[in-house]
């Protein structure tokens, strides 16, 4: 038996397919006390919000200000705009149902996180599947918590959902935007740079960037990659921690990246669903 | 042994590695999180009888393989053996020495409970390195080797902290088990 053990472990990756089943079927039993057991760990411990607030107390009144005077401001635009969409509303409601259906609207799933490794924020992270959105999910989907990107889903097995943290090695590199975290508040473009992170191995992300291109710690590194689903373009894969010049490259920056969540700290994740629905 | 038990107390272990031992987790120390599965070997591996001790050993370890987050691939492909094997070796070194320790001591669940992660672990590293050197697997990468091994002697001395009310349950639980009970007249249970 032990011999049998050594050269399974010896065995190519794509031979241990079946492992994925087995792993399925043995999780069946465990799955409910785990899945209990991250609500209540969810109570006892809950995530902590992002902190990219200014410590200041100062500061932080200024910037609550000058964000309320704009959240203001949009708020009027977008009663104006609603008036205006209400009333195209309106006129579109008299057209035939078939004109209305969008071929692939993104669903967004809410499902509870049943399995983690919490000593590796990196590592694979299991969801509950249920028969409400078993068909509405597929290998690719983008799970996210607010604006943030918690990873893909990479598997969709027989009795749970697998997701890949977007800091997993085997993720490759993504292409990303570095923004500002407070664009009208912040001097500078609103885009600082265009970089292709990858994962650092343990927990973050990895970029560089050129030297003049004003990245600080702080600033937001959103989604802008065209292989990933279009729905997730835009929102939030870290934030920057650390900047660096590189001896090798004197006019390059190495960057450090963490995501603002951690799908350790979560008991919930939403899935952005691309699979059309069954009726 | 009652198997259904050891079936209970391995379902509650697993879902504690995998889920609610995140309460425990030491987030500013390097996400140091103790196990409870290292203490279900050691204690069966105390008191079941050999050849019982290591086949539970092997099924415990492959269960840990299995878990979400455990021996990744790609893909979500699992790479059955370095628990299965590290609790194994873990187990024979217990039996080995089972003889000469105070077994009702929660002291001894504890000592022998972070021994067995640092044992499992080196049989992880062995396991993961050897696999490396076949050329159908890509070389190991990445760095950090004495952070990994300072994260792993911190995780032992939690999981051996774990131990202590965990240890004391299982001991206090051991006539549900039904272990063999010794015969003899020098063969008493320290």
């Amino acid at each position: 038996m032990i011999g049998i053990v050594i050269v399974l472990a010896m065995f190519p990756a794509n031979w241990l397919g079946w492992t994925r089943d087995l792993s399925d079927l043995i999780r069946i039993p465990v799955t409910p006390i785990s899945h209990i057991g991250m609500m209540m760990t969810g109570w006892i411990r809950p995530a902590a919000e992002p902190a990219d607030l200014p410590s200041d107390t100062e500061n932080r009144t200024d910037l609550a200000v000058s964000e309320r005077d704009h959240y203001r401001q949009l708020y009027h635009a977008q009663m104006l705009r609603s008036t205006e969409l209400a009333d195209q509303l309106r006129e579109l409601q008299l057209l035939p149902d078939s004109a209305l259906r969008n071929p692939n609207p993104p669903v967004t799933l809410s499902i509870d996180v049943t399995g983690v490794r919490p000593s590796d924020p990196a590592s694979i992270v299991e969801l509950k599947l249920s028969s409400e959105y078993i068909d509405r999910i597929e290998e690719g989907d983008i799970a996210i918590v607010g604006r943030d990107i918690i990873g893909r889903v990479i598997r969709v097995g027989m009795t749970r959902i697998e997701v890949r943290p977007s800091t997993h090695k085997d993720v490759g590199l993504i292409r990303a935007a570095i923004v500002p975290a407070h664009p009208g508040k912040e001097h500078g473009p609103p885009l600082r740079a265009e970089a292709l992170v990858r994962s650092d191995g343990v927990g973050g992300l990895y970029a560089e960037v050129p030297a003049d291109s004003g990245v600080v710690i702080g600033d937001l590194v959103v989604l802008d990659d065209t292989s990933w689903p279009e729905v997730g373009l835009g929102l939030v894969l870290g934030v920057v921690i650390e900047t660096a010049p590189m001896d090798a490259a004197p006019l390059r920056h190495s960057v450090l990246i963490v995501p603002r969540r951690q799908a350790r700290d979560l008991v919930r994740l939403v899935v952005l669903g691309s699979s059309e629905s069954v009726e | 042994m009652r198997l259904l038990i050891l079936f209970f107390a391995a379902i509650f272990c697993l879902a504690f590695d995998s889920s609610f031992g995140g309460v425990f987790t030491l987030r500013s120390m390097g996400s140091i999180t103790p196990l409870a599965m290292p203490c279900l070997v050691v204690f069966v591996a105390l008191f079941a009888p050999s050849m019982m001790a290591y086949v539970a050993a092997l099924l415990l370890g492959l269960l840990v393989d299995l878990s979400p987050g455990h021996g990744e691939l790609s893909q979500g492909v699992h790479l059955i053996g370095p628990s299965t094997l590290g609790f194994f070796v873990s187990a024979i070194l217990i039996v080995k020495l089972r003889n000469v320790v105070f077994r009702r001591k929660v002291f001894t669940v504890v000592i022998l409970t972070a021994g067995c992660v640092v044992v499992s672990d080196a049989v992880e590293v062995f396991i993961l390195i050897t696999r490396s050197l076949m050329p159908w697997t890509p070389p190991l990468s990445g760095s950090g080797g004495i952070a990994g091994l300072v994260k792993m002697l911190a995780t032992a001395i939690y999981t051996g902290l774990l131990a202590v009310p965990l240890g004391w349950s299982l001991l206090s639980t051991i006539g549900m088990w039904r272990f063999a009970t010794p015969t003899g007249r020098r063969a008493t249970w320290r």
